[in-house]
């Protein structure tokens, strides 16, 4: 399975890649001002159990569940943190696109 | 066995299983439990999280549209329904034997210290939302615990940090036995519950809850303010000895109530009940009082409310009056400031209020104030037996200024074509040390007299009794205190004038034998102390409680005159030893 790293300047399929069928991954630049707080972190693993797959999330030396907004918390994952999302299960690669947009995207505050 | 000391609060003694109420206002205490019980709490635990989040489902669909609020509750929501919290929870239950709530507190504060640990300041910020879900989680598991305590087959003994207002909404005498409490005092939430139900109560034990179990056997002696945790048989026994002795006092207190507070050498004592409202009269009279001795009438004033009118304290008066039937009502004027409720919260403050313009001195500035109140004392002395009794007077210049004013009074009701007594009594508190000094003074100008001790003691000892760091010097039996009652009774029985004696001192029945013995003839106490005080009347001679007056006149201390007013009482009183 390859990583590749989802930028602000490229589209995202192109970031995307996906190694086998039921499982994909990409790595992100969390761009929200304050970083996966609470507040996305709800919205994150809101999406994340909509998706019915199986949701990893890396950040350097922690990982954690991505259905688990407790879990995203303990994490601290901050502004301009590299976050890797690993998803297994049907449908993963519009769930990975779709996680991906929501750490990239602006929270309102 | 264990032995904590603590306040007693509320007499009487009690056998029996603890129950923990946790409260929410401060950490949880580590409450272990057995193996068994691990299955029971996480099924709690998950009742908990379910309510919890019906009450956010409630407050979502009252927010209703999408907004800061709803996000926010939101958010709450997700954390509830997240099954790291059920699963983390649970294992602490399991693995470190604890009780839910403990568990529960556990998780947060180890969240919340990730939480702050993150550098940026937003994160840390989250820590209160944290906090705000647990405080939800444990209410719910607390407010399953109250249910819990009503469903209990067997009366339990409540122990708490401090007992809630709000958490005694369940709490009856059929689920209760007794109370104990960690902090407080004999004014806390936990001792006026106990003693509105008449259950044994102490308070300020301490630490204690980290040393007790739900289930634990506790003695609780709310006479000697003891607890003790997992007695041994020979304690068991012998404190069931003192209950049963208990109850009995209990029932003989009971019947007291029909007999008239009479020496048994004949010698009758008036038994008067304090009050605050005139509804008051009868509990006083269901205890088998005499009359009232003390109306504080400041009670007339409620916050934020118009002053009372002039008809407003003719029919607080004459209600009262009609429930004495016959009996005397003593209409003490507004005594108000210092600790008390004031008229004019405006008024600028005093540097030391206790000291300042109080009572019947402010009364006197405010004619305005007082002229109504003083009208309707004497149109009410037509309806009953009314005598009228004038606060902190110093010496006779207060005195004459404030029968000036009931004569004024008196005039103008008679002009305006009033039926006014002209036999009302007047009298005087004494509760300033110059006034017990110059009792011979007033009593030329009084009907009565009537002796306060809360202020006499405070002032005559220089001690606040509510400033809890002064509260030991606070002694009624101070030898300076007896030489100053035993000087204002000997007035009394020169001049004729008779004098009572109110105040905590008179309700406690520790000091029966030695008020009786110094003299006084009439006590007035408040209405839940008056068969405790009877029975103690009824079980002395005025020989015998003269014999205890003198031996305690020679007393050096207040301790002395506790030790030996112990022994009497417990000679007398054997429940109450």
């Amino acid at each position: 399975m390859r990583s590749t790293t989802l930028r602000d300047d490229v589209p995202l399929e192109d970031a995307l890649d996906t190694a086998t069928a039921d499982s994909a991954s990409v790595e992100v630049l969390v761009n929200n001002p304050h970083g996966l707080h609470l507040r996305p972190a709800t919205e994150f693993a809101r999406i994340a159990q909509a998706t019915g797959c199986s949701v990893r999330v890396r950040c350097g030396d922690r990982e954690g569940d991505g259905a688990s907004v407790l879990e995203l918390a303990m994490m601290a994952i901050g502004p301009g943190a590299r976050l890797l999302i690993e998803v297994r299960g049907p449908a993963c690669e519009e769930a990975v696109r779709e996680l991906a947009a929501a750490v990239g995207r602006e929270f309102p505050n | 066995m264990e032995i904590y000391t603590g306040v007693p609060v509320s007499p009487g003694v009690a056998i029996g299983a603890v129950f923990l109420l946790a409260t929410e206002e401060r950490s949880v205490p580590e409450r272990p439990i057995a193996a068994e019980e691990v299955a029971g709490e996480i099924e709690r635990l998950g009742d908990a999280l379910v309510s919890a989040r019906e009450e956010l489902t409630d407050l979502l669909s009252a927010t209703g549209v999408e907004n800061e609020i709803s996000a926010i509750f939101s958010t709450h929501e997700m954390v509830l329904t997240d099954p790291k919290l059920s699963t983390e929870v649970g294992a602490t239950i399991q693995d470190r034997l604890v009780s839910a709530e403990f568990a529960v507190a556990h998780f947060f504060d180890d969240l919340v210290r990730r939480f702050q640990s993150v550098e940026d300041p937003y994160f840390a910020q989250r820590a209160s939302d944290m906090r705000d879900i647990e405080r939800r989680v444990l209410r719910a598991l607390m407010g399953d615990r109250r249910e819990e305590i009503a469903k209990l087959s067997d009366p339990v003994v409540i122990a708490a940090h401090d007992l809630l207002p709000s958490q005694t909404a369940s709490l009856d005498s059929r689920c209760t036995l007794a109370f104990i409490s960690e902090v407080g005092g004999p004014t806390s939430h936990t001792a006026i519950i106990a003693r509105s139900l008449g259950m044994p109560a102490v308070v300020g034990l301490g630490e204690i809850m980290a040393h007790l179990a739900d289930g634990s056997l506790v003695i609780v002696d709310g006479n000697r303010g003891q607890v003790i945790v997992d007695p041994d048989p020979a304690q068991v026994q012998r404190y069931q000895r003192i209950m049963q002795g208990f109850e009995r006092y209990r029932l003989e207190l009971a019947r007291v109530r029909d007999y008239p507070a009479e020496t048994r050498d004949g010698h009758v004592i008036r038994l008067m009940g304090n009050i605050e409202v005139a509804a008051d009269v009868a509990s006083v009279m269901d205890a088998g009082g005499d009359g009232v001795g003390l109306f504080r009438t400041e009670f007339l004033y409620e916050e934020g409310r118009p002053p009372p009118t002039e008809q407003d304290h003719v029919d607080a008066y004459v209600s009262a009056l009609r429930q004495l039937a016959g009996h005397p009502l003593t209409v003490r004027t507004f005594d108000f400031g210092a600790d008390k409720i004031t008229p004019d919260a405006d008024a600028p403050a005093e540097p030391n209020p206790f000291l300042g313009s109080r009572s019947l001195r402010l009364c006197l500035e405010r004619p305005g104030l007082f002229m109504p109140q003083l009208r309707a004392i004497l149109r009410a002395s037509g309806y009953g037996a009314v005598r009228c009794l004038f606060p902190m007077v110093s010496g006779l210049r207060d005195l004459r200024r404030a029968k000036e004013m009931l004569e004024k009074a008196r005039v103008s009701l008679r002009t305006e074509g009033h039926y006014v007594s002209e036999e009302m009594p007047v009298g005087v508190m004494v509760e300033i040390p110059s006034a017990a000094i110059v009792a011979d003074l007033l009593a030329v100008e009084v009907d009565f007299l009537s002796i306060g001790t809360n202020d006499l003691v405070q002032y005559s000892l220089a001690v606040d009794r509510v400033n809890e760091r002064v509260a030991h010097l606070y002694q009624p039996a101070h030898p300076a205190m007896l030489r100053l009652v035993r000087q204002v009774v000997q007035v009394g029985l020169d001049s004729g004038v008779s004098v009572s004696l109110c105040g905590e001192m008179a309700g406690d029945v520790l000091y029966t034998i030695l008020l009786v013995g110094m003299g006084l003839r009439e006590l007035s106490v408040s209405a839940r102390s008056i068969p405790a005080v009877k029975q103690v009347i009824r079980r002395i001679t005025v020989e015998q409680s003269r014999e205890a007056a003198a031996w305690c006149a020679t007393a050096t201390s207040h301790e002395e005159v506790l030790t030996r007013l112990r022994e009497s009482l417990g000679e007398l009183v054997p429940a109450l030893a």
